[in-house]
């Protein structure tokens, strides 16, 4: 197995779906669009920003510890972008307060801390936005599935209650369906999802690649 | 004379070593409290502004919903036991309290209004989301064991 098979962003062994450090977040955090997106982007600004700052401020961290030091730092990040929510839209804040917890485990859990040791600024920002993105685009493609199947609606951020419904076709108490919406349907879907990705991980990255 | 200067040598260099060790231990040291005291006062020095925020947010949701209570101002000074179950708020031209609290449905919490008389009665319960279809038969139930403590009359 070649090196750059081992590393790759979206196939290698240290990818969000071989790892699987982030189903947690994308089992809690994909129940409804409007959450994915919310959460989506709180992973992209932690992700870069502690990219950034972990790199950046290399000659003043201490030499034992770090990874505590990236435990806080990345719970700071959180905790920033949370408040900063909680002013924007105080009830989209208070549904997303346990998964915003999850996104600092999440970015701990990735070891993203040790492959940026060796790389610059600009190449470790790069490097956490593209898995960031990877985390956030999978996020938002499982709930593109699970709510309308689930909850048959689609929302949005926004709007006084934290959420905006487009439409709602669901009139029924009986709706089958709903146990997509639930953890076990998000489990059932990411199994899935992994069986299909295991199954073509080799012979599609070959073929990308022609190896 | 040269034993005497080794000496000498091996014990600056193990001071410097451990000066160095300190000094790494004090940055660590200050790294964490810089950033848990710099988060931890921007939650309590703005907990007023989030709290006038949220009520902004709950009378523009009874607003739409065609609702025309409207919360007035924090309620601060009661028991702990009825602090810790959410933010309490007066109504205008009305003698009881609005309670917003969450409960914790499939994983994810969701904001509710609870209308509490004068006399800690539970008059009147909604979630405050726009997912109506979410908060399924499970909500009812959940909501009275949430606030257990109001309808069961423990709290003074």
């Amino acid at each position: 197995m070649s090196e750059n098979y081992r590393n790759h962003i979206f196939w290698g062994r240290t990818s969000p779906l071989s790892s699987l450090f982030c189903v947690g977040l994308l089992a809690m955090a994909s129940s409804r669009f409007a959450y994915a997106l919310t959460t989506g982007l709180c992973l992209l600004f932690v992700y870069c920003a502690a990219a950034l700052v972990a790199a950046g401020a290399r000659p003043i961290l201490p030499q034992r510890g770090r990874p505590v030091i990236y435990l806080f730092l990345s719970s700071f990040l959180g905790s920033l972008y949370l408040f900063g929510l909680s002013l924007f839209s105080p009830l989209l804040a208070q549904h997303l307060l346990f998964v915003i917890i999850l996104v600092p485990c999440t970015v701990i859990a990735s070891g993203i801390f040790d492959r940026l040791r060796e790389l610059e600024l600009v190449e470790g920002a790069a490097l956490s936005f593209q898995e960031a993105g990877i985390i956030a685009l999978l996020m938002l493609a499982l709930s593109l599935i699970r709510e309308p199947i689930g909850f048959a609606t689609l929302s949005f951020p926004g709007g006084a209650a934290g959420i905006i419904e487009l439409f709602n076709a669901s009139k029924t108490d009986f709706f089958p369906a709903q146990v997509f919406a639930a953890s076990a349907g998000a489990f059932l879907l990411i199994g899935l999802g992994l069986v299909i990705y295991g199954y073509n991980r080799a012979p599609l990255f070959n073929g990308r690649t022609g190896e | 004379m040269s034993d005497l200067n080794e000496d000498t040598q091996k014990a600056a260099e193990t001071e410097a070593i451990h000066n160095a060790a300190l000094k790494d231990r004090l940055v660590f040291v200050a790294w964490i409290a810089v950033m848990v005291l710099g988060m931890a006062l921007l939650w309590i020095l703005t907990l007023e502004l989030r709290q006038y925020m949220l009520m902004n947010s709950v009378n523009q949701v009874l607003t739409e919903a065609g609702d025309e209570r409207r919360l007035d101002a924090v309620v601060a000074g009661l028991s702990p036991a009825l602090m810790r179950m959410g933010t309490w708020y007066s109504i205008k031209d009305s003698s009881s309290r609005a309670l917003v609290f969450n409960v914790l449905l499939h994983g994810i919490r969701r904001p509710c209004f609870a209308l509490v008389s004068g006399e800690n009665d539970v008059e009147e319960v909604f979630p405050l989301s726009a997912a109506r279809n979410e908060e399924d038969t499970h909500f009812a139930s959940l909501v009275s064991v949430y606030l257990k403590p109001l309808y069961e009359g423990a709290v003074p």
